[in-house]
């Protein structure tokens, strides 16, 4: 099977998929206290076993600048991501929605439900912070399963938008620009596998675009992320 | 046809999820991708000599696959155009790209590894790492960080002494930061533990798991570009090297604690197990391995546990390597040419179980993640390297079996014309989601009859 040409059974395993993203959502968010004294699992199932730098007490310099780049919304609509992070300090993540790995996607979409619920908690943050996810797999997520997810997870008055894109080649630059490792594996004879060959990351942007952290499993932690997030903040209102 | 499915299956699953935090090689950083079977080849930087072949520094690669026909043979040489003391290497974190060092030059090269595993390019290279880091000399360790390349300095462009940093690069080879070492003079909020704070530097580790990064330290240019015999002789010369080790606040970049840790600490190992909180090193002048260990108090300590052959020789321990499951430390010893295998069940009381002379000389070992398979090369510096006929240079496989190494090829890098093999790295078309063209491992039958790969 080649990529954009979907069949009836890709489309009917969509539709069931769609439900079980649901499920797979749910269980992910309610098992999290289960996980925690699992070695295997990233620490942001959990409580971190160090007691983080505090906010402003450490710098983080400019990685690189932010790309920007056309998306698909959950309405069906287009935008800039640049439109879409305003003047505001962001988290983007990439996921695509077939991911099992619980150290994976399922661990970047559980660390930014908690950033969003502490957020919630102090209200006067939320008008500065976006939260963005892209699915790096435009074939198979489309509007209405990046619609189902966002449905799942956005809560409050946090501005969580879950995005995806029209084509390979509007997400390929945007993938690129972040460096954002992705690719479906072919076997020697061109067939494409479903799953994903990536590496997790999210990444930390400031209000002037650029990139001022980048995070992996190993420190992917809602602590951690509100830290960095004070600090950029502390560091806007010296300015 | 039941075997050829399980090679199929051991290939092709780990491909089918998120790369994971531990590393291959067993002593790379915890971040990057990392390669849990068989890599099909290793990559040698390789230090350029006169009088032998183009006489420049050279990315050599290997074919490391025991099903191809090439295996265990060079099948590819990529110079770069002159010598630059081509020392240590490290992937990026997605290891598309490996990035290699030259001592004298301050150069980088930053080679693409991923577009043809077997053929590697030459992408970039960085001529202002002075520059740009405010006076860093000898980027040595290339370490990853997720997005990042940190790469540890021995120099600095003052005096040309020990006190050095380390630099911050993003993956696109585009400057970010420098974090120098701490000394009496600026301790950066650390606390002297012990006599010195040099503000040497050499290796550098991240236990990710707890927050925490070490660096170790060795000697400035000007020791390490002079003749080895000529600096055993100068007394004022064996004084300039470096005595501490720091462990730091990773996140914040920020040096927590200088311990005392005499005569060149250098290559740092850290246990991968999470509730493993310690890190070995080895000196380099005084032969000893140090644990370097949070106690139970909660508090950083570094004390010695082990001697390595007999001190009072100078067998000059250099490279060190850790299994997987922390149970063993392999140990090389340049001047002996040897290969010792420590038990470090009890990490506070190391015990020697096997040693082997390897060659006339010895410096790197790369070990498989499987503990079966480990890679070792010859040179340690251009102006260090023995003389005359002890100059072997070579990079040599052997297997271990856990009681004994069983050579399994050589490659001469003198007879084959190459230079100087130092530091070695693996590669896998696995990493990339391709597969190898050359062992025709997979069979599209195969691949159906497990029913969820296509």
């Amino acid at each position: 099977m080649k990529s954009g040409e979907p069949t009836r059974a890709v489309e009917v395993m969509k539709s069931v998929r769609a439900r079980q993203i649901l499920l797979v959502f749910v269980l992910s968010l309610s098992c999290t206290a289960a996980l925690v004294h699992s070695a295997s699992r990233g620490p942001g199932w959990g409580e971190l076993s160090y007691e983080p730098p505090a906010a402003g007490t450490y710098q983080l310099p400019v990685i690189m600048s932010a790309t920007n780049g056309v998306v698909l919304k959950d309405d069906h609509s287009t935008a800039n991501l640049f439109d879409l992070m305003s003047d505001r300090i962001v988290f983007l993540s990439f996921i695509f929605t077939r991911c099992s790995d619980v150290n994976g996607c399922p661990l970047a979409n559980a660390v930014l439900y908690k950033v969003q619920s502490r957020i919630n908690q102090r209200p006067e943050l939320a008008k500065d912070v976006a939260l963005l996810t892209i699915s790096f797999d435009p074939e198979f997520d489309t509007p209405k399963i990046i619609s189902a997810l966002k449905k799942s997870f956005q809560r409050g008055v946090v501005d969580w938008e879950f995005l995806t894109t029209n084509s390979q080649s509007d997400l390929q630059p945007i993938l690129d620009g972040y460096g954002q490792f992705a690719v479906r594996p072919h076997n020697e004879h061109g067939v494409r596998m479903e799953d994903y060959v990536h590496l997790l990351r999210v990444y930390l942007i400031d209000k002037k675009r650029h990139v001022r952290n980048i995070y992996s499993v190993s420190f992917l932690h809602p602590d951690i992320l509100m830290n960095d997030l004070e600090t950029l903040l502390l560091e806007s209102q010296l300015e | 046809m039941k075997r050829i499915i399980y090679l199929v299956m051991a290939a092709v699953i780990p491909l089918a999820s998120v790369f994971t935090v531990k590393a291959d090689e067993t002593c790379m950083s915890p971040y990057i991708a990392k390669i849990t079977g068989q890599e099909d080849y290793v990559y040698v930087w390789t230090l350029g000599v006169e009088g032998i072949g183009d006489e420049q520094d050279k990315l050599v690669t290997i074919d490391a696959n025991p099903s191809s026909e090439t295996y265990g043979s060079v099948v590819n040489v990529l110079s770069v155009g002159g010598r630059n003391e081509a020392h240590h290497s490290g992937l990026s974190d997605d290891r598309k790209y490996l990035w290699a060092g030259g001592l004298d030059t301050n150069q980088i090269f930053i080679f693409d590894i991923h577009s043809d595993p077997r053929t590697p390019t030459l992408n970039k290279v960085i001529t202002d790492f002075t520059e740009k880091s405010g006076g860093l000399v000898g980027p040595h360790t290339f370490y990853a960080l997720p997005g990042r390349m940190l790469v540890t300095a021995l120099s600095n462009n003052v005096d040309h002494g020990g006190r050095t940093g380390m630099a911050e690069y993003n993956n696109a080879g585009d400057f970010v930061a420098t974090h120098w070492m701490p000394t009496d003079s600026d301790l950066r909020g650390a606390t002297k533990s012990g006599q010195f704070a040099d503000g040497y530097g050499y290796d550098v580790r991240v236990k990710a798991d707890m927050n925490i990064m070490l660096t170790s330290s060795f000697t400035g240019w000007s020791n390490y570009m002079m003749d080895f015999g000529q600096m055993l002789q100068d007394g004022a010369a064996m004084q300039r090297f470096g005595n501490t080790m720091i462990v730091w606040d990773m996140h914040a970049r920020q040096p927590k604690k200088v311990f005392d840790v005499p005569g060149a600490p250098l290559e740092i190992r850290c246990a991968w197990d999470p509730s493993n909180r310690y890190c070995f090193t080895s000196t380099a002048l005084t032969s000893q391995i140090w644990l370097i260990y949070e106690d139970d108090q909660g508090e950083w300590q570094a004390k010695a546990v082990a001697d390595i052959g007999d001190p009072s020789t100078v067998p000059l321990p250099v490279d060190i390597s850790i299994t997987s499951d922390d149970k063993g430390l392999w140990v090389d010893t340049f001047l002996e040419g040897k290969a010792r295998y420590f038990d470090i069940s009890d990490p506070h009381a190391p015990k020697q179980v096997y040693e082997e002379v390897i060659g006339k000389q010895i410096n790197m070992v790369s070990q498989s993640w499987d503990g079966k398979r480990l890679y070792f090369s010859s040179s340690l510096l251009g102006n260090w390297d023995k003389l005359g006929d002890d100059d072997e240079q070579y990079v040599k496989l052997y297997h271990w079996d856990g009681e004994k190494l069983d050579h399994k090829w050589t490659v001469d890098f003198y007879a084959e014309g190459l230079g100087r093999a130092h530091q070695m790295r693996f590669g896998s078309y696995a990493l990339y989601g391709k597969i190898n063209p050359t062992t025709k491992l997979a069979k599209i039958d195969d691949v159906e009859v497990n029913g969820e790969l296509n």
